[in-house]
């Protein structure tokens, strides 16, 4: 294999050899991040790379420097950008997939929702997560069966309401099933798999008491009348879909979905991906290996502090 | 045992970690305009010792450094052309480190205290040439020297050091925190008497005194405030002291950040979130080499 990887970010040599050919990838790189808003850092390269191979391959194209021109110039670079995103983000879900932000969940942003609504006059009242983009349900079951679960007694007893939504008629069809196969349910614990699943042929179902938490349904995030109903949303996860979007609807989804959030809400997104440029309604917060948008007083976001 | 008595401990025990010579004089190199420097002296510096010019080779090659087997560097001279000079005596200065680590875990995995000064170094670099600071290989050096107290706080007293320790990651919270409660100082107190025992220069023994608090450090708080959002982001980012502080962290309320967003405009629309995933791709990089200069060991 030829030094073409990922110059090592890390005490990384300057002028080295193959720096010349990493230069479209860079580009390629930096146009991924600029458009759909989400990042590969240095070490990912060489995946994107092959990712990057993948797409050349299906169109002929022989170099990388011809495929940023297929992603820039010619006709059809918005489809290919889509093409490539669903290279990058594999295009599917399982279960448990990103447990950084299911840990910073539970032990950060849910507390904190809980602690401010006790705060507020209305006293504690149920406490509403909407999945936007769920596909075919891994997302919302994994977050039922998570606060369920709920060992330390973070929820203090709080209902929960998991409302998940997808423009996607079959996804939502199956995750109204919500019977798995392996590729879905490889991350699970045992702990998990044997508390809230039953067998079902070679397939796993989710139990009834995950599944009375979620309600399914079909929604377009772009539909502007439809987008103004749910209202006092405490948690909004919206992953590996805003990066679908051009630069105006992410600003109209994000427009909307900070009036659907709850003073306090919060916004999670995909790995790698970020509201740089897009809005500055929201605050960025860290939390132990995941990034989070707190909803922010207006004007106030916006401060150089 | 009080704080005073942990002080003057530190001030008067023989016992305290003497300053690696290697260090000593790469840090002096590394204040040098790199055409000044003299390629043959840090080869030679680093040949001296054997067991160093080994890790730095180990470094030097590791595959994250993007060397395939065939491009393997064999030796000190070799990798200096493949690396250049100024990474070589960032890397001999990581690798100096080594030496002070403590043989035995006391609660801290010496490994993991390596990982978390190196990444800090690589981190504050970046994100020092990021916003516009002159001098990136300084924010290296700071970055690694930081901790440094802690090592002291070690060796002067393991058993409480311990117990702190335990403290902390018991109840996910800051390291200094804990030694706050439990020896009445912390890291960054008993990092100043090392600083000024080894000489360090005004910089980076700020440095070490205010990565916690960079409003102490009243002139030079940029690159205090440099090394305390990269020790933040680290920390954050999994490259603690081994184990998640779980709280929630909104820069542009820490003070580093505010002092550097007033010093620097480049900060003011910085892409926070950027900078944070190419740190996560940094510390996956920092940890495979730790574990392969631990793992050889």
């Amino acid at each position: 294999m030829p030094a073409m990887m990922a110059s090592p970010s890390f005490l990384r040599a300057t002028g080295s050899t193959g720096n010349e050919r990493c230069e479209p990838l860079i580009k390629i790189r930096d146009l991924i991040y600029k458009t759909a808003g989400i990042f590969q850092a240095d070490n990912k390269l060489q995946l994107l790379e092959r990712h990057c191979n993948k797409r050349m391959k299906a169109l002929g194209v022989p170099t990388l420097r011809d495929y940023y021109g297929c992603l820039t110039v010619n006709s059809m670079h918005q489809a290919e950008m889509v093409s490539l995103l669903n290279e990058i983000t594999v295009g599917e879900t399982f279960f448990f997939r990103n447990r950084p932000q299911l840990d910073a969940i539970r032990k950060i942003v849910l507390p904190t929702i809980i602690d401010a609504k006790s705060r507020s006059k209305t006293g504690q009242s149920a406490l509403r997560i909407w999945c936007a983009g769920c596909s075919t349900g891994e997302e919302p079951f994994t977050l039922s069966m998570m606060l369920l679960d709920d060992p330390q007694g973070t929820l203090k007893g709080c209902s929960i309401e998991i409302i998940a939504t997808d423009i996607n008629e079959r996804s939502i069809a199956h995750a109204k099933v919500g019977c798995y196969d392996d590729h879905s349910t490889r991350n699970l614990e045992p702990h998990f798999r044997n508390k809230y699943f039953s067998i079902s042929g070679d397939k796993l179902q989710v139990t009834p008491a995950v599944q009375a938490n979620v309600s399914f349904s079909r929604l377009n995030l772009l539909d502007d009348s439809r987008m103004l109903f749910p209202k006092g949303i405490d948690l909004i996860l919206c992953c590996n879909v805003l990066i679908y979007f051009d630069a105006v609807s992410k600003k109209r989804v994000i427009q909307h979905f900070y009036r659907n959030l709850s003073p306090h809400g919060y916004l999670l997104l995909g790995h790698s991906e970020s509201l740089f440029g897009i809005s500055q309604d929201f605050r960025l917060v860290h939390m132990p290996s995941a990034t989070g948008y707190v909803k922010s007083e207006k004007g106030a976001a916006d401060s150089p502090s | 045992m009080p704080a005073t008595r942990i002080l003057q401990k530190l001030e008067f025990t023989r016992e305290l970690p003497t300053v690696p010579v290697v260090l000593t004089r790469l840090l002096r190199y590394m204040e040098k305009p790199l055409d000044q420097v003299d390629v043959h002296q840090i080869v030679n510096l680093i040949l001296q010792d054997k067991s160093l010019a080994g890790h730095c080779l180990q470094v030097a090659n590791s595959p994250l450094f993007g060397s395939s087997d065939e491009n393997e560097v064999v030796t000190i001279q070799a990798s200096v052309m493949a690396v250049g000079v100024s990474r070589i005596q960032q890397i001999a200065a990581s690798c100096s480190l080594l030496r002070l680590m403590p043989t035995i875990s006391f609660g801290l995995n010496p490994a993991v205290f390596w990982a978390h000064s190196l990444g800090c170094a690589v981190v504050s670099r970046e994100f020092a040439a990021q916003i516009g600071y002159p001098e990136p290989a300084k924010a290296y050096a700071a970055g690694l020297l930081h901790d440094i107290g802690v090592i002291a706080l070690l060796w002067v007293s393991p058993q409480d050091f311990r117990r702190c320790f335990e403290e902390a990651s018991r109840n996910r919270i800051p390291l200094y925190e804990a030694e706050h409660r439990v020896f009445g100082i912390t890291h960054c107190e008993s990092g100043k008497i090392i600083a000024q025992n080894w000489r360090l220069s005004e910089d980076i023994t700020d440095v070490i005194v205010g990565h916690h608090s960079p409003e102490i450090v009243q002139s030079r708080s940029v690159l205090t405030s440099i090394i305390s959002v990269s020790d933040l982001l680290c920390r954050i980012g999994g490259l603690g002291y081994g184990y998640s502080e779980d709280r929630q962290t909104d820069f542009r309320e820490e003070t580093a950040f505010t002092i550097l967003a007033a010093k620097y405009p480049a900060l003011r629309p910085f892409d926070l979130a950027r900078f944070t995933f190419e740190t996560e791709g940094l510390i996956e990089e920092v940890r495979a080499v730790v574990s392969q200069v631990y793992g050889a060991h």
